[in-house]
């Protein structure tokens, strides 16, 4: 057993409440360690002074003593519950304002993002608008151009083919 | 919570608590009378002024009937009642500002023998009335120089006899903080009580 936790005993061995066995171990500790001897007669000497201040008697309460506690609460009553629920309320107020206030600013918050988000939200599909009917113009402009181009190959090609015609067709066209 | 050391008072406390909660006018009487005895010597270990006793004991009463419908039933009445009662001690000290009169004691071969023997104060009964009073009045004035939570801590467990694990009840505090405390006052009442010796022996002549 270390000397700490010896130590810790004298509280106990002071006050006659150590185990035998205990106070055996505790006995042979003290006949060796200066310091546990030492902490012991604080404890004693202490313990003495304190029981010496109430060698006199204190006050006894007389008989009507606990008529003059009613007394007193009826007296204290008017002003504890007219500032007692007050002082409740005030204090389950702070709380409850704190959260509000809380939620307020949270409210505000999301309010006022949402409000940012809807605005590019709506600037942003105008953004998409153009380019999609920029792209769209695009590939009509590429569409218009290919059937241009295919026109001009197909009228190119006819003028071509009716140049070129054999005289059998030329016959049977006629 | 805290562990209950007798059993059968500690019953009727709640018994008597739950009819007060119910508005039992007659239940708090009794809970007073049950109680008053203590507050009255615990007040007057702290405060030591037999006048103020009386009014102090009313005001830890009248807490506790006002506190009573927030009293959690399960938690200990005993210790509640020591903290209201050490509480309204301190305001009061604090009102009086008594740690300003700490008067170092001279303390005669006789006194300090009578300090030093153990068990010599459990038995004070071979004492004369003069004596008493000399012994009472020079441990008052080595006591003065404790701050008065320090005095309310060793008041509890020297005289109400409360174990460390019901003072960390009273004073919300762990095991090893009372221990700690327990160890500095002890240590601050005996240099006083040191002090004391050494100004008696520079006063014999050699």
């Amino acid at each position: 057993m270390s000397h700490q936790n010896l130590k810790g005993w004298l509280e106990d061995y002071a006050a006659n409440s150590l185990s035998a066995e205990m106070t055996q171990d505790l006995e042979q500790h003290l006949a060796m360690c200066q310091d546990c001897r030492k902490h012991l007669r604080t404890i004693r000497l202490t313990a003495n002074i304190l029981l010496a201040s109430r060698l006199d008697d204190a006050p006894v309460p007389t008989a009507g003593f606990a008529r003059s506690v009613f007394l007193a609460i009826e007296q204290q009553r008017d002003n504890y519950f007219a500032w007692n629920p007050l002082r409740r309320l005030a204090l389950k107020t702070v709380p409850v304002m704190a959260l509000l206030a809380l939620a307020l600013g949270l409210f505000a918050y999301t309010e006022i993002s949402s409000g940012l988000n809807a605005q590019q939200l709506t600037e942003e599909p105008l953004l998409e608008t153009s380019l999609e009917l920029s792209s769209k113009w695009g590939e009509e402009a590429a569409v218009f151009s290919e059937q241009i181009s295919q026109d001009k190959e197909r009228v190119v090609s006819t003028l071509l083919v009716g140049e070129t015609l054999p005289p059998e067709q030329e016959k049977e066209q006629k | 919570m805290l562990q209950v050391k007798r059993p059968g008072p500690m019953t009727v406390d709640k018994e008597l608590i739950q009819r007060c909660q119910q508005g039992d006018q007659a239940a708090f009487e009794l809970l007073v009378k049950k109680h008053e005895r203590r507050v009255f010597g615990l007040v007057y270990q702290m405060v030591r002024q037999p006048g103020e006793v009386e009014d102090i004991a009313q005001e830890v009463f009248t807490k506790i009937y006002f506190s009573l419908p927030q009293f959690r039933i399960e938690a200990s009445f005993e210790a509640w009642l020591y903290r209201i009662t050490v509480n309204q001690c301190y305001d009061y000290l604090r009102k009086r500002k008594r740690d300003a009169q700490v008067v170092q004691s001279d303390l005669s071969d006789e006194e300090a023998a009578f300090f030093e023997r153990f068990g010599s104060v459990t038995q004070p009964r071979h004492l004369d009335v003069s004596k008493r009073l000399e012994l009472r009045q020079t441990a008052e004035r080595l006591l003065s120089v404790l701050p008065p939570k320090d005095r309310s801590l060793l008041v509890l467990k020297e005289i109400e006899d409360l174990s460390i694990e019901e003072l960390t009840h009273i004073f919300k505090s762990s095991a090893s903080a009372i221990k700690l405390r327990l160890f500095r006052a002890r240590n601050q009442l005996k240099a006083a009580y040191e002090k004391g010796r050494r100004k008696d022996k520079r006063k014999q002549p050699v």
